[in-house]
Formats: C-alpha cells, sequence, structure tokens
C-alpha cells in the first residue's frame, strides 16, 4: 500500500528529486549505465550543435556553424526543387518494398532453420546464407549485371525458362523491374545475417514448453505457430519499430551503382540527388538540411510504430 | 481403452502431418541454400577466372583460362599483413571493450524497477537519430587528440544504440522475472545478480553482439578513412579499397590516363579481394553457433 | 555479504577497463603531442641556422603510385628549392575525406591535387592567395608558363582575379579523347567501303549485323555498333552529333554547346530530334548493343576483346586507343573512322560537320596545387613548386625521373621515355607509379621534344583523320567550360538546376532509343519539363560567364 502511495507521490514531485530518488535507489544500476552515458555524451551529444548547419549558410572564417541564419531557406530549396517529389516518392517505395518484403525474410528462414532436425545439414545451412553479407556492394553489383545480363545472364535465363520473365525483357534497363531487383538481392543478401538474432532468440525458449505441447498432442506446425513465434515476438517488434525507423534510409552505394539511364525514373533516390547536387558544389548548408528532413520523418515512423506496438504487443523501445 | 485409442491415433495423424511439416523444412532449406551458394560458388570461380570471359557471361558453372593474378596482387603487397595486424587489434580489443559498455548498460534498461530506463533510453535512441554530422564529431575527435591514433579506431562507436536495444529486449524477455526476486530475496545486488545469473542466462545474445560487433570492427572502412590517415594504423579494409582501386580499370572519360595493363586479369582482384578479407572473420562463427543450441538457457540455470 | 563484495569488485573491475581503455588512448595522444611539438622546434631552428625549410605536404595520388619518398627526382627538387617536404599521401577515397579535413582546418602547409575551384570560395580563407607570390625572381617558371600559355593564368584565376591554385600545361596530348573505331576486316571480309555518312553508316551496320562479318561461321554474334552507355561518359553514342553541325568542347559534359558566341544545351535543339529519331532508327533495326545501356564500363571494355575463342565481335565502337580497347590481339584488325557527314532526308554536306574537340581539357588542368593561408613559408613553398614548373623537372614530373632511369636525355631540350624497367608491366602504369604523372603540377614547353611510349604515338596517328574537322572549332563555337567563373551564389544554382536536368536528359535519351516513348509525340512535353527544371536559368548564368570569358 504505502509503496503504491510513494510511486503517486513521485509522479507529482519535480524531475529533480525525482532522479535524485532514483539514484539512490538504483545507484549500482546508474553506474552500469554510466560509461554508455558518457561515451555517448562525449561522441554524440557533444558535436550536436552542428544540427545548426542546416539554418545557416556555411562559412569557414566563421566557424562550422557561425555562418548568417538563413532559416528555411534550404529547406524551401529542397522542397520546391522538380526533384523533391520523384525522389521521395521513389524512396518511400523503394523502402516500403523492402520493409514488406524483407522484414519478414530472415524470420521465417530463423524458423525454418530452427525446425531442421538433421544437425550437420541445420549446420550447413546457418553457416552458408549468412556469407552473402560479407559482398561488398561493388561486387554485389557487378554481379548482378552478370547474372541478370540480358543474353547470357545465368540468373535471368532461368527466370526467362520458367516464365517468371517475360522473354524480350530486358531486366536491368527495365523501369519496372529495378525495385524487384534492388529489393530482392537486397534481400538475399541480408536474410541471414539479420536471420542469426531471430535464432539466437529461438534458442532460449524454454524447452518445457515444447514438452508440454508434446502431452498436449499438438503437431510441430502447431507447436512452431503457439511457443516458437510468441517468444520472438519481442524481438520481432522491436526490429520492426527500429526499421521503420529507416524508412528513408535508403543506402546510397547500391542505387548508385545500379542506376542507368532507363531505370532512372525508379532509381533517383534522396541521397542520390543530393550526391547529383553536392558533386558539383561543396553544398554543406543544402545536405544538412536534406539530412535533417529525413531524421524527422524517420523519427515520427519510429514513434508512430513504437506506439502502435506497444498497443497492441506490449512491447516497445520507451 | 478408448482413451489409449484416441491418443494412438491421435498420434498417426501428428505423424503424417509432422512428416509433410518436416518434408516441407527439407525442402525449403534446400532451395534457400541453393539460392544463396550459387551466387557465392560464383564469386569463388570468377575470383580465378580470365575477367574479360567472366564480363562477357561465359563463366558460368566452372572456371575457364584458370590464373591466380587477382590473389597475387594482393598477396604480393606487404601493406596486407600489416593491415590484418591492424584489424584483428581492432576487433578483438574493440569488441571486448564494446561488451564490457553494451552489456551492463543493457541489464540497467532491462530492469522494469529502473524508474529512469525510459529517459535513458530515449537519449540513447535521440542518438540513432540526430547527430551533429561528420565536421563537429571530427573536431570532437580532434581535440581529444585522437586523430590518426589506433585508439580512436577501436573506441570509435564504443557502444552502437541498436545493439544495446537488442541486448536490453533480449535480457527483458528471456530471462524469468521469478529468478530475479528471488535473488533479491537472498539480499542480492545487482552487480551480483548481472554476473552470476543473467550472464550466464545472456549466452545467445551475447554471441549475437559479440559476432555483430566484431564483424562491425572488421568491416569498418568508414571511420579509418575519416579518421585517421597513417599507413601504419591501416586496418584491411583500407589496405583492400587501395589495392582495389589500382587495379581496376581506368574510369573513362580521361584519355590521358589510361593503362591497357591485364584488363583480362584486372577484375578478378575485386572477386579475390571478396574472399582473402572473409574467410578469416568466417572462421569465427562455428564457436559462436553452439551457443545457439536449445537449452543451453536452462542448462545454465540449473548449473 | 562476501560474495557481494565480489560482484561489487567484479563490476568495478570492468569499469576499470574501461578507464584503462581511455588510459592507453590518452597516453598514445600524448607522444603524438610530443612528436608534432619536436618536429615544429626542429623547424624553428633549422630556420634559425639557415638550413632546410621543414614543411608538410599532401598528396592525392593515383592508387598506383608508389612511395614518394623513393623519387630521386622529387628529392633533388627539395633539394634545390631547399626544403625538407614531410609526405602524407592519399589514395583512394579523397572525395569523402575532404570535407572533413578542409572544414575542421586540419591541413598541411602544400597540397597537390586536393582541391577544385569551389572549394576556394567554400572554404573562404583556408588557401593563400598566390598572386603576390608568383613574382619574377622567386618563380621564374611559373610567370613563364602564364606568359607563354595565357590560358593557364586565365584558368588559375577566379573571378576576382585571385590565384589560388597552379594550372598545369602538357602541350603533348592530342586534340580529342575520343577515336570512333571500325573493323576493317570485317569490312575487307564483307567487300565494303568505310562509310562516311550517317546512311552509310546503317548500311554497313547492317551488313555486319546480317552476315558472318567476323567469319567464325555464326552469323549472329556480330555487334554492330557498341558504346558505354553512361551519360556524359566519353566513349557514348552522342559522339556523333557533331555529324548536325553541334561542336562540342572537353566532353561536351552535360550536354552544353556554343554556337556563333551563344550557350546553348543541345538536348533540346531540333537537331538532337533528328539525331534521336536516326539512333532508334538504328536500335529498332538490332544495330546498336541493346546491352551497351546496362553495361558498366568492364564490360564495355571486355565486350571489344572478342570472345572465348579470340574472335572479334564488335564492328564499331568509340574508345581511347587501339591496344586499350582491343587487346594486343585484336587491335591491327581496327582504324579509325572519320567524322561522319549527317545526309538523313538532305543532302551530305547540309550541316557543317564536326568532331568533338578536347584539346584544353587533355592539356591543361587547374588546381594541381595549392598552399595553406597558414603556411609557416610560403616563400620557400612556393620556391619549390616552381621546380615542378621548370623545363626539365616538369617532363620529370610527367614520366619519371631521369636519374631514377625513367627518361633520358636525348639532346638540348629533347627527352626519351624509357621502356618500364620491369618488362611485365606497360607503360602507362610505369609512368603512374613513380612519377606524379596527369596529376603533377608542370609545364611541358610546346617546343620540348619527347618520345613517348607506343601507346601514345598510337594514340596520336590515330587522330589524324579528325585533324581537318578539329580545325573548324572557333573561339565562338568553343565551349570549354573549365575557363568559366562563376560566383559561389551561381555555382549554387547550377549545382541545383543541374542534378533535376539531367535526371531527365539522362532518362529520356535512354527511353526514345530503346522506343519505349515515341519522339515526336513527347517531344514538347520534354523540352518544357526540361525547361521547368531551371534550364533557362542555367543558360543565362553560363551565358554571363561565357561572355566574360571572350572579354577576357
Amino acid at each position: 500500500m504505502s509503496k503504491d502511495n510513494n510511486n503517486a507521490k513521485k509522479l507529482q514531485k519535480p524531475f529533480g528529486v525525482r532522479l535524485k530518488k532514483d539514484l539512490i535507489k538504483n545507484w549500482q544500476l546508474w553506474i552500469m549505465l554510466l560509461p554508455a552515458i558518457i561515451y555517448i555524451f562525449v561522441f554524440c551529444y557533444v558535436p550536436m550543435y552542428g544540427v545548426r548547419l542546416a539554418f545557416r549558410d556555411y562559412s569557414f572564417s566563421a566557424g562550422i556553424t557561425g555562418g548568417p541564419w538563413v532559416g528555411l531557406k534550404y529547406f524551401k530549396q529542397y522542397f520546391e526543387s522538380a526533384s523533391f517529389i520523384p525522389t521521395l516518392r521513389n524512396t518511400f517505395l523503394i523502402s516500403l518494398t523492402s520493409i514488406i518484403v524483407g522484414f519478414p525474410a530472415p524470420i521465417i528462414l530463423a524458423m525454418i532453420i530452427n525446425q531442421i532436425r538433421n544437425e550437420k545439414w541445420k549446420k550447413v545451412v546457418q553457416t552458408t546464407v549468412y556469407i552473402p553479407y560479407f559482398i561488398s556492394v561493388v561486387v554485389m553489383v557487378s554481379m548482378i549485371n552478370i547474372l541478370f545480363k540480358n543474353d547470357s545472364g545465368v540468373v535471368s535465363n532461368f527466370l526467362k525458362t520458367i516464365h517468371l520473365v517475360a522473354s524480350d525483357v530486358n531486366i536491368l534497363g527495365k523501369e519496372s523491374a529495378f525495385i524487384p531487383l534492388y529489393v530482392l538481392t537486397g534481400v538475399w543478401q541480408s536474410m541471414g545475417w539479420n536471420s542469426i538474432i531471430y535464432i539466437a532468440a529461438l534458442s532460449s525458449v524454454d524447452t518445457q514448453l515444447y514438452d508440454a505441447c508434446k502431452i498436449d498432442g499438438a503437431n510441430r506446425w502447431q507447436t512452431m505457430i503457439h511457443i516458437d513465434f510468441p517468444a520472438i515476438i519481442p524481438t520481432i517488434m522491436i526490429l520492426l519499430i527500429l526499421n521503420m525507423g529507416g524508412i528513408l534510409n535508403v543506402g546510397f552505394d547500391k542505387i548508385f551503382l545500379m542506376q542507368n539511364s532507363l531505370n532512372l525514373g525508379a532509381s533517383e533516390v534522396i541521397s542520390t540527388y543530393v550526391y547529383n547536387v553536392g558533386i558539383k558544389s561543396s553544398q554543406f548548408s543544402f545536405g544538412s538540411a536534406v539530412g535533417l528532413f529525413n531524421t524527422v520523418i524517420n523519427f515520427i515512423f519510429l514513434i508512430i510504430t513504437n506506439w502502435i506496438s506497444k498497443r497492441i504487443t506490449g512491447t516497445g523501445l520507451m | 481403452m478408448s482413451k489409449a485409442t484416441i491418443q494412438g491415433s491421435g498420434i498417426k495423424t501428428r505423424n503424417l502431418s509432422d512428416r509433410i511439416f518436416g518434408a516441407a523444412v527439407i525442402i525449403l532449406s534446400i532451395l534457400v541454400f541453393v539460392i544463396i551458394a550459387y551466387p557465392l560458388y560464383f564469386v569463388v570461380i570468377a575470383s580465378i577466372s580470365n575477367s574479360n570471359l567472366v564480363n562477357i557471361g561465359a563463366v558460368t558453372f566452372y572456371p575457364k583460362d584458370i590464373r591466380f593474378y587477382g590473389y597475387e596482387q594482393i598477396f604480393q603487397d606487404t601493406r596486407i599483413w600489416v593491415g590484418y595486424g591492424n584489424t584483428i587489434l581492432y576487433v578483438v580489443v574493440g569488441t571486448i571493450l564494446n561488451m564490457v559498455i553494451t552489456l551492463p548498460a543493457g541489464y540497467a534498461l532491462s530492469r522494469k524497477d529502473f524508474m529512469a530506463r525510459n529517459v535513458v533510453m530515449f537519449y540513447f535512441v535521440f542518438t540513432m537519430f540526430f547527430n551533429g554530422g561528420l565536421v563537429p564529431t571530427y573536431m570532437t575527435v580532434s581535440s581529444l587528440g585522437l586523430i590518426s591514433t589506433k585508439t580512436i579506431l577501436i573506441i570509435f562507436v564504443a557502444i552502437n544504440t541498436y545493439n544495446l536495444i537488442i541486448c536490453r529486449t533480449f535480457m527483458q524477455s528471456a530471462i524469468p522475472e521469478d529468478l530475479y526476486e528471488a535473488a533479491i530475496l537472498d539480499g542480492c545486488s545487482h552487480f551480483k545478480y548481472f554476473m552470476t545469473v543473467v550472464m550466464p542466462l545472456s549466452k545467445a545474445v551475447i554471441s549475437v553482439l559479440a559476432l555483430y560487433y566484431a564483424v562491425f570492427h572488421w568491416n569498418d572502412y568508414f571511420n579509418a578513412l575519416i579518421y585517421n590517415s597513417k599507413a601504419d594504423n591501416a586496418p584491411l579494409q583500407i589496405v583492400l579499397r587501395e589495392i582495389l582501386l589500382l587495379n581496376q580499370a581506368f574510369a573513362n572519360g580521361n584519355g590521358g590516363v589510361q593503362g591497357g595493363y591485364g584488363q583480362s586479369s584486372a577484375d578478378q582482384v575485386k572477386y579475390a579481394i571478396i574472399i582473402v578479407s572473409t574467410l578469416p572473420i568466417l572462421c569465427v562463427y562455428p564457436f559462436i553457433q553452439k551457443y545457439f543450441e536449445k537449452g543451453v538457457m536452462i542448462g545454465a540455470v540449473k548449473g | 555479504m562476501k560474495k557481494k563484495v565480489l560482484s561489487v569488485l567484479l563490476t568495478a573491475a570492468m569499469v576499470a577497463s574501461v578507464l584503462a581503455g581511455c588510459g592507453s588512448s590518452s597516453g598514445t595522444s600524448d607522444t603524438q603531442t610530443t612528436n608534432s611539438s619536436e618536429s615544429t622546434d626542429s623547424a624553428d631552428s633549422s630556420e634559425s641556422t639557415g638550413e632546410k625549410t621543414k614543411l608538410k605536404a599532401l598528396f592525392i595520388a593515383h592508387p598506383l603510385t608508389a612511395d614518394v619518398e623513393t623519387f630521386q627526382w622529387l628529392q633533388e627538387m627539395e633539394d634545390a628549392a631547399g626544403v625538407e617536404i614531410e609526405w602524407e599521401v592519399i589514395r583512394a577515397d579523397w572525395d569523402q575525406v575532404k570535407a572533413t579535413r578542409f572544414a575542421s582546418g586540419d591541413i598541411p602547409d602544400i597540397l597537390f591535387n586536393a582541391t577544385i575551384d569551389s572549394d576556394y570560395t567554400t572554404y573562404n580563407g583556408l588557401f593563400l592567395n598566390l598572386n603576390d607570390y608568383i613574382t619574377e625572381e622567386n618563380t621564374p617558371n611559373i610567370c613563364a608558363m602564364f606568359e607563354e600559355e595565357p590560358d593557364t593564368k586565365v584558368l588559375a584565376q577566379t573571378m576576382e582575379g585571385n590565384i589560388y591554385g597552379l594550372p598545369k600545361f602538357q602541350g603533348k596530348w592530342p586534340g580529342t579523347n575520343t577515336v570512333m573505331f571500325i573493323n576493317q576486316v570485317w569490312l575487307d571480309n564483307l567487300g565494303l567501303e568505310a562509310p562516311t555518312t550517317f546512311s552509310e553508316l546503317k548500311d554497313v551496320l547492317m551488313a555486319f549485323k546480317e552476315q558472318d562479318a567476323n567469319g567464325n561461321g555464326d552469323a549472329t554474334d556480330e555487334i554492330p555498333l557498341d558504346y558505354n552507355g553512361d551519360y556524359n561518359g566519353a566513349y557514348s553514342l552522342f559522339n556523333l552529333i557533331g555529324g548536325l553541325g553541334i561542336q562540342l568542347t572537353n566532353w561536351g559534359t552535360d550536354m552544353y554547346f556554343v554556337e556563333d558566341s551563344q550557350v546553348k544545351c543541345y538536348a533540346t535543339d531540333e537537331r538532337y530530334k533528328l539525331f534521336m529519331k536516326y539512333i532508334n532508327d538504328l536500335y529498332s533495326n538490332g544495330l546498336i548493343n541493346p546491352d551497351a545501356l546496362t553495361n558498366d564500363y568492364s564490360t564495355f571494355q571486355s565486350l571489344s576483346r572478342g570472345n572465348e575463342a579470340g574472335d572479334a565481335t564488335v564492328g564499331v565502337v568509340f574508345g581511347w586507343e587501339e591496344t586499350d580497347k582491343f587487346g594486343n590481339d585484336l587491335a591491327d584488325q581496327y582504324v579509325a573512322l572519320p567524322a561522319l557527314d549527317y545526309d538523313i532526308d538532305c543532302a551530305a554536306g547540309t550541316y557543317d560537320t564536326r568532331w568533338r574537340d578536347d584539346y584544353s581539357g587533355l592539356n591543361m588542368s587547374s588546381n594541381r596545387v595549392c598552399i595553406n593561408a597558414n603556411c609557416s613559408d610560403p616563400e620557400a613553398a612556393m620556391r619549390f613548386l616552381d621546380q615542378f614548373y621548370d623545363s626539365e623537372n616538369s617532363v620529370e614530373v610527367l614520366f619519371g625521373g631521369i636519374s631514377d632511369g625513367n627518361v633520358s636525355v636525348t639532346g638540348d631540350n629533347a627527352y626519351k621515355v624509357e621502356d618500364p624497367q620491369d618488362p611485365s608491366v606497360d607503360a602507362g602504369t610505369w609512368k603512374w607509379t613513380y612519377a606524379f604523372a596527369d596529376n603533377g603540377p608542370m609545364y611541358i614547353r610546346r617546343d620540348t621534344e619527347i618520345d613517348m611510349a607506343p601507346d601514345m604515338d598510337n594514340a596520336l596517328s590515330e587522330r589524324t583523320v579528325y585533324e581537318d574537322t578539329l580545325a573548324k572549332a572557333s573561339e565562338t563555337d568553343s565551349y570549354p567550360q573549365m575557363f568559366m567563373k562563376y560566383s559561389e551564389e551561381d555555382t549554387n544554382t547550377l549545382a541545383l538546376n543541374q542534378a533535376n536536368i539531367t535526371t531527365i536528359i539522362n532518362n529520356q535519351w535512354a527511353l526514345w532509343m530503346t522506343g519505349e516513348q515515341d519522339i515526336d509525340s513527347t517531344w514538347d512535353a520534354y523540352v518544357e519539363s526540361v525547361n521547368a527544371a531551371g534550364l533557362q536559368q542555367n543558360l543565362e548564368i553560363r551565358q554571363a560567364a561565357f561572355d566574360a570569358y571572350l572579354a577576357n
């Protein structure tokens, strides 16, 4: 009883007082957090003043953020640019497709690997699937160019033989094929790596639950759905929230290398646009403004997903 | 009697559906394996075939016109050994530092009775999105006198918020709360509970985080590029990048800089680099894999 | 209780190890600072005793470049100028590092090959204005270059007349970057003449496609016309547009050109419409390699080097030099094709045929070297830099040292580039390894005789077929963009607009070529959208800069 009262009172007290109380009660936890807090402060919060650059002209002599205040000038430049809508749309489309296709893939893969009974085969699969993660973007794109090449590519020929792709289509040069190609090769590359965390989470399922399930007469499919899946839901939700928080972060390198004259309509994204503007002039402030815009959108997505997730599953970041 | 029959038929249908399920698992895993393995195999054969033939799509299932120019180029460069040495240093020391900082922090944030947890969490999450940019960060590092030192390449990104969140989520969801309550009754402190109960129960997540951090250090190219300009400190990825550039066909458009050298082998380097830079880190995985076995956790509790 | 103490100790140990990490770090940085303070100390003392001036220099080198400390010729220049240079060499990805280094002011005294024009306005105050340091007695060679090749001075000066970066002049390079090659063996096999006009080219390509031109029994493996799909690339199809009287200059970047002193963009010109129709016609007849658009540069190069059996598979293609493009085995099959006249629905000669003129782009470039505004001894630095522009030294900068055995003196003002000392390496690679090569500051006098490597001889002799066409380019229809000066505001406007314009043009030409969109029905909307993206504004800014350049 008295504890409850205490809690209620605590909420009303000013932050400083509450912090002090918490420090006294949980000083051990604070010590455990201290190195992380200090590190983040020095390397992330100290340089944070740089954010102001988005609202200022860059001036070398006045220091990085000492230039004249221009308010939303660079934001306006971006919003009024002819490329604003197309690049934003393309970025969203690519990113959303990546999440819809790419997010469930490692979960399913982890489930499959988890169900393999033959230990040797399990190890073989598990060690193979995560290797693509180590292939650099440059080689990745070279491989895409060779394997999907119009007349001689092994994969494109295979897709055409099984009539998944019409025989007169050049996959590499088709605007409508760009997003599937980009997303699926991305899934290929990261699926195994991303499944590691789920495999680890699955390994911590209490084996007593399996025994209980067996006694209830559940088959393997049912066990998987009712025991394994719920066990990794917190991990799934947290990663989904984090993924949604990166909705506008479409990496530059791969897109840039995969761009060609034919697919530009689908492949010109925010990051390549900023590069194209910046390559001809050192556009510090413009880049900062676009970056800040991305960040804010990302952050909003994170907050919304977090809120929904907390509502539905009870799991959330904060 | 009747009960036994029902159970018997139940087992039968269960056996049948389990068999179908088992077959589906095998088929799917073989499918995934082939899709993943073929391009990997392609990297290997491309690294020893005539690059012209690779580029025109003539190399598909076995290497053609075998040559080892790519590997020769990489291993005749003495810088590569310095690079390996530095990278191993950064990976080992860096990862240990990461774990020492991340695990206790993850534990503290996983405690539901830690009132400031949401505020502190926000403190971390905020930095995932908002940062001052490269230049102010560089100036901060510079003011600490860490530019072009081995130290900065070890301590930079000493804690990754993403990994911290994974750590916290795991400790929060996979470690039964009653263990803590029992420990508290025994008069156990957070420190002791963390060391004797949480750590042994978190082997799976510890190995995942160690892998994540180690691979991050192993692959880290950008930070080494920005914060270091001393050849003595250059990690493997920087060295490999230079070897790659040196063998790339000169970009078009600048006629004065052509060298018609080894086009038929030059592109081998980019495939060989994948193998040279990936093999060592691949060897780490089997050691980590064993902590993903089922029952590790329960065994630990009982032990 | 005991256990509690133990766990506290353990945690403390973990924290301590973190601190230890920091401790060792500060240790390293300590030694760092003492080192640097030592070096500045010694620099001071050496100055006072009249010894060599110590300076730090940064060189953004080609990845092939060997350790510059081992270059004899460089050491000789340092000695001659009485300086001692501590070198920092960056071989990869300078563009990514540059902004950070410049914005934080962390730069050495001298910077080779590290800057572009806009850096001097963006980082205003970081670099030294060299105007006052370029004098007859201190920098005679640089003065000679500015006097004898006045273009170099125009190139070096900013709008306000300041000089931050020093240019180079290496007058031995050809007048155009690109040669159009045709397979002479194929022509002979089929009994054809080399084409001289657009329609003849189509007929020849048709024959290449339909017949077994390479004589290997397979009539389908011939690629009649190949090109590099990179928009703005040197080996793109746009090389042909000279046939419609459009004079391109220095790679014709972003499709700008000048006609009667008017800056224009040919991508919205009616002649471009005709050109694209012709290209679309070739493409729909299967005469242009359909994969070229998506092939990367490596594949583009590989295709011209034959198939597995060593048969040539490409009929007509653009390239720099025959051995570079086709490899030693196939190089003999190809010859340079002169500029073609446009004759579709009109007589040949209706348009004044041109070929791209790249002389200034290949022989001059700005910003080879600049100096930190906080340089401790600018006079000494300039003395050192002037060495690079000495008549003999310039040859060494480009091809390698005389005392290194890479260049020999064959007479008064005459030199010979020696064969690489390692026979397995070609001359191009050798020069990039042991000299600053094209990245360095230099002034090769026009009257200096240099006996160069065979690939350069090839490159020069192949281009004789373009000499007459190139000679037509006059001052009022050349547009060497490198000489144009813009204010910071204009640079930003140009960059923002150009990013939008390029996306449209780059996408549209491919859609037209492949026939995905009809040229006639989409032309007006296309021109409108390019104008809406800011083309007119860019043309105005460019016109003003061009007028100022002509007046100069």
